[in-house]
Order: C-alpha cells, then sequence, then structure tokens
C-alpha cells in the first residue's frame, strides 16, 4: 500500500526531471560561464551574466515587464470577472454552451490571434474606421505599435487564464448561502460584498496569477504589437537565443525572471493563506 | 472493442512499411528563406529528378546558424548570406562542394564574391541590395541618400530591418565610414545616428512590406527584392539606392557537412543554375539570380529600375557585408543598447 503513491507518481516525476529539472540545470550551469567572442561558452565560472543583466540598462525593461503584465493580468480579472459570474450563477443550462463560447476563440494559434489585432488596431484598421464613423477623432490614431496595444494583446491572450478560475470558485459556492443572506435582509450590493466576493477571491487570486505569470514571459505580443520603446524581457531573452546567441547571458536573464517570479508567488501563495 | 487494437497494430505496421520505402527513396531536406522561392521550383525538381523534397523556412539567418551550431543534423541544403557563409565555414561546418558541380557563366560581380572566393564551399543562391523602400504618394521629392530613414517628418512612419548588419551599416553608410567597421570609435559614432534615429522608428522589424503596402508606414530600410515584391501588391511603393553606398549581399546554397544526402543536394543546385529555372524563382521573389543567361529571361520591370539587376555604375557604389569575426559579439551588444 505504501508503494502505492510513488508508482502513481513515477510518471510525472520522471517527466519532470527530464524536462523540467533538467533543462533548468542546463540553463543554471550557462548562466554561469563567459563567453568568447564568437559565443563559444568557455569553460571559466563568472558572474558577468548576472552583472550585466541587473546593469541599469537593462533594469527599465525588467520594469516595463513587470507594469505591463501586471495591468494585463488586472484587465483580465476586471474583464473575466462579470463573465465568469454570469457563467457560474446566471447562465443555467446554458452554461456549458458559455464555456465553450469562452474557451472557443483559444483554439486558434495565439500568434495567429495577435495578427488579428493588427489588422483591428492599423492606422486603416476598424477600430480607427469606427471612431471616425462616430465622429470621436477627426483624424486616425496611431493604436498600433504602442503600450496600450501591448497590454491589450497580452490582456486578449490570457484571459481564459483569469476567468476560469473565478468560474471554477464561483460554481463551487454553495449558492444557498445567497438566498440566506436576501432572507437576512441583505440588498444585492451587500450579498456581493460579504458573500460572493470573499468566496471567490481564491479564484480572484489563481487567475490573477495564472494570466500574470505567462505575461511576465511572453514576447509575442511586445514584438508584433509593440514599438521599439515596448520590448518586454521576453523579447531580450529570445533575442539572446536566436538573435546573437549569448546562451549564458539568455539564461541569467531567464533565471532573474523564474527569481522573481518565484518571489512573487510565495508573496502571493502568502496573501491567499491569509484569506482562508 | 477488438478493433481498436487491431487498428494500432494495423497503423503501426503501415508506419513501418512507409518508413522502409522512405529509406529506398531519395530524400533532399532543404531549409530555406522564407518566401524565398518559386512555388513550382520545388515540384517540378521532384517530377525530374525522383527525390523527395522537405522543404522548410527559416525567416532569419541566425537561426539557422544557431541550428547548425548546437548540431541539429538532417539539413541537406540550407540557403546562407555571404557573412554567415564565411563563419559557418569558420566554424568547418560545411561540405565542400567539388566537381560534381558544373557552374555556369555567373554575373561578372557575382563570380568570386568575398565571402568565398574560389566558391569551394558555397554556390550563389540569389543577390539583391539593401535599400530603401518608400511610398511615392506620401513622400514626394524623397532624396537618394540614407538621411531620409532620418527625416524627422516621418517619425513613427519608419521600419528598420531587425537586422544589425544592415541596421549599423547604413548608419556607418550616412556617416561616411567603413560599413563593416569594427573600430570601436566609429561604430560608437554610429551608435550615436542611431540613438538619434530610434524615436522615428516605428518597429525594428524585418517583416516590413506588410505596414509598407498598407500605408502603415511611409519609409522601410529594407531588401530589393521584397520591395519589389511590395511594389507588385501597391505601386506607388518605390526603392533607392542612396549614393552614400549600400550592401550587395550574395545568399548562397551550402551543403553543411553534416548532410545525410549531399549528392542530392548537389543535383538541386546543378538543377536551380538552369536559366529557365532561376529566372521562375528570380520573377517570383524579386531577388536576381546569378545565372548571366537568365538575365535577358526575367521580366522587364526587374531590369529598368534599381530593384533587381542595377547598372554597373550603381554596382561599383555597392559593398559586401564581410564576416566581423571576433568583433560579432560588439556588434551585436552595439545593436541590443540601441533597440532596447
Amino acid at each position: 500500500m505504501r508503494k502505492t503513491p510513488w508508482k502513481l507518481l513515477a510518471p510525472f516525476l520522471i517527466f519532470e526531471l527530464v524536462f523540467i529539472v533538467a533543462p533548468l540545470c542546463s540553463v543554471i550551469w550557462q548562466s554561469f560561464h563567459p563567453v568568447s567572442p564568437d559565443y563559444e561558452i568557455l569553460p571559466q565560472w563568472t558572474l558577468d551574466n548576472y552583472r550585466k543583466a541587473l546593469d541599469s540598462s537593462y533594469l527599465p525593461i525588467l520594469g516595463r515587464t513587470f507594469l505591463y503584465a501586471g495591468c494585463a493580468s488586472l484587465a483580465a480579472l476586471i474583464l473575466g470577472y462579470p463573465v465568469a459570474y454570469y457563467i457560474a450563477l446566471k447562465a443555467g443550462r446554458r452554461k456549458n454552451l458559455f464555456l465553450i463560447l469562452l474557451m472557443l476563440p483559444f483554439w486558434t494559434s495565439y500568434l495567429i490571434r495577435t495578427y488579428a489585432w493588427m489588422t483591428l488596431l492599423q492606422t486603416d484598421g476598424l477600430l480607427n474606421y469606427c471612431l471616425l464613423q462616430l465622429g470621436l477623432i477627426s483624424e486616425p490614431l496611431q493604436l498600433l505599435n504602442t503600450p496600450g496595444a501591448v497590454i491589450l494583446g497580452l490582456t486578449y491572450g490570457f484571459i481564459p487564464f483569469a476567468t476560469l478560475p473565478i468560474f471554477v470558485s464561483l460554481e463551487q459556492m454553495d449558492k444557498r448561502l445567497i438566498d440566506a443572506a436576501r432572507d437576512l435582509g441583505a440588498n444585492d450590493f451587500s450579498i456581493f460584498k460579504e458573500v460572493v466576493w470573499p468566496l471567490s477571491l481564491p479564484g480572484v487570486l489563481a487567475g490573477g496569477l495564472l494570466s500574470f505569470v505567462p505575461a511576465l514571459g511572453d514576447f509575442v505580443a511586445a514584438e508584433l504589437l509593440g514599438g521599439p520603446d515596448d520590448q518586454m524581457i521576453g523579447n531580450l531573452i529570445q533575442q539572446q537565443y536566436l538573435g546573437s546567441f549569448n546562451w549564458p547571458f539568455g539564461s541569467a536573464l531567464s533565471l532573474l525572471l523564474i527569481v522573481l517570479m518565484t518571489a512573487g508567488v510565495i508573496a502571493y501563495a502568502r496573501v491567499e493563506g491569509d484569506e482562508k | 472493442m477488438l478493433s481498436r487494437r487491431h487498428f494500432l497494430l494495423g497503423a503501426l505496421a503501415l508506419g513501418l512499411s512507409a518508413g522502409c520505402r522512405g529509406g529506398r527513396d531519395r530524400i533532399l531536406n532543404f531549409y530555406n528563406w522564407s518566401n524565398y522561392i518559386a512555388l513550382n521550383t520545388i515540384g517540378d525538381f521532384e517530377k525530374e529528378s525522383g527525390i523527395r523534397v522537405n522543404y522548410e523556412e527559416f525567416s532569419s539567418a541566425d537561426v539557422s546558424f544557431a541550428k547548425l551550431k548546437i548540431g541539429v543534423t538532417g539539413y541537406d541544403l540550407i540557403v546562407a548570406p555571404g557573412y554567415m557563409v564565411r563563419r559557418m565555414m569558420r566554424h568547418d561546418l560545411l561540405y565542400p562542394l567539388g566537381p560534381e558541380l558544373s557552374l555556369p557563366e555567373f554575373l561578372p560581380h557575382i563570380e568570386a564574391p568575398p565571402f568565398d572566393p574560389e566558391q569551394k564551399y558555397s554556390a550563389p543562391y540569389l543577390w539583391g541590395t539593401t535599400g530603401i523602400g518608400y511610398n511615392a504618394r506620401k513622400i514626394r521629392n524623397a532624396p537618394a541618400s540614407w538621411s531620409l530613414l532620418w527625416e524627422q517628418s516621418l517619425a513613427k512612419r519608419i521600419t528598420i530591418l531587425d537586422e544589425k548588419r544592415d541596421a549599423i551599416g547604413v548608419a556607418l553608410f550616412k556617416l561616411g565610414l567603413d560599413p563593416n567597421s569594427v573600430d570601436p570609435g566609429e561604430l560608437q559614432l554610429a551608435k550615436k545616428e542611431l540613438l538619434k534615429q530610434r524615436p522615428l522608428v516605428r518597429r525594428y522589424t524585418s517583416d516590413f512590406t506588410d505596414d509598407l503596402i498598407r500605408g502603415e508606414t511611409w519609409a522601410a530600410l529594407g531588401w530589393s527584392g521584397d520591395v519589389a515584391q511590395a511594389q507588385d501588391s501597391n505601386p506607388d511603393i518605390r526603392y533607392i539606392l542612396p549614393e552614400e553606398g549600400s550592401f550587395l549581399f550574395v545568399d548562397s546554397l551550402v551543403v553543411p557537412r553534416s548532410a545525410p544526402h549531399p549528392e542530392a543536394a548537389l543535383e538541386f543546385i546543378n538543377y536551380f543554375f538552369r536559366p529557365e529555372v532561376c529566372r521562375d524563382i528570380t520573377n517570383a521573389t524579386g531577388y536576381a539570380n546569378p545565372v548571366a543567361a537568365s538575365k535577358p529571361l526575367v521580366r522587364p520591370e526587374l531590369i529598368d529600375n534599381n530593384l533587381g539587376y542595377p547598372p554597373d555604375e550603381v554596382l561599383s557604389n555597392l559593398h559586401y557585408q564581410e564576416d566581423v569575426g571576433e568583433y560579432e559579439s560588439v556588434w551585436d551588444d552595439l545593436w541590443a543598447e540601441v533597440k532596447r
């Protein structure tokens, strides 16, 4: 009996070891080595890659990354919460239909959906056309290659990750609590504030985390929708691996991101623990 | 429920037999830039030679080099820019092409490219120039100068190629310096120019044609063939080869040392050199081919202006991009500092 958990865990552990732990070790190993002028990894040990990563000229990119990902995650929660609320509590028999509708766009590749935003946001795109027709603007706006476009792309890309955990926590909530609150004279606002919101908080925290973390590492949105001043840490890392072969520096940047993310997750978990 | 297992076994057997048959097939694994071949080339070659071609595309030469360098094998034929050929030669990644190749007569300026003067490891594929593509409806009286890409009135209407060799090289041309400079002082001057340009740049990208065609951008640092393709979609688009001088590049066919089917690769190279085969590719891509006998066959739009086959006096003002060797990382760092 005692051996059963290990047997059940074995496939997962082997997978983790081969596809997560081993590559991570190689990234850690690389990050402590210098490169030759031709980007051969040299056998000496060094901290230079970390010094370079923490160099003041790269810090704005790091700050921007957290800002954009934070805005996107917040926007995804604000947009996703009412949707999750409706599907979980009001949709009734059509619940599954709405869930499928929510997921449907995400069966298409993220890259293609980001390209779609390019055509919507371009100078003679649909959005500018509508604004012009409504008389809200007299000249087309430059919407593409702006910070707003990047945050929009990230929000859109990760919104289901924010919505679904909220849906799950609302779905699992004991609905009789709402009736009880109403019987005790609470109005709609206090029911939401005192009953629904606190019970959905674990979902909100999970959804925030699940949309924030992938947005932090993303490079597609900034690459396609951003301008020269919108590059995120993901673009910098991608550039090191595929552009200039400085894998050790790319590794140091990746680890820096992982460390910061982990610190964030731990802080988050603390908050969530306190809530419970 | 028995049928599912039978189906699986059957599928496995089918897969194995397909695998065996694959072993007898002749195969060519061809790795090329995206949009860099005619639609019919591969099919026609397969029909004639009986060789099955696995065709794969990349969008950055650096990625293809990275793959070779880390030991990804399986490619028989790769298209690489000149400086990359040099770099691959330096790392001993290439297979000497040898006497099986029957080279046709090349255009004079292609005969001895500086990256491989004896054409021992590379066979020229397509060539072109780096210049400015612009929208003549939006920009009237464009000067034949790189200063167009520093024009304040074009703020956020410009894209710059995300290729350090082109972007930094252009700044060096503008300053009248060696476009392949490794002098730290000169490179600092180039960096200053690029930082002056940065606020005007909409995007650093090598996919500049879409923005240009749609009128989203008005001027782009770009490559001749891509501009020619853009012109097919939007006739307002023109091309400038600035007077300060510009780059001529020759992309070459190379066979990696690790190639499993080098003989198929050589067969394709010989096939490519037929005037009508490379004519089709030139007509489709807008990039000139090296074969002298093919020039009279290509579509006239590519001859009449600077786009396809610039005249001799323009050619004499063009420079090759040279391998900067150990200064590669200096260029990389400079480019990273400009872009961030």
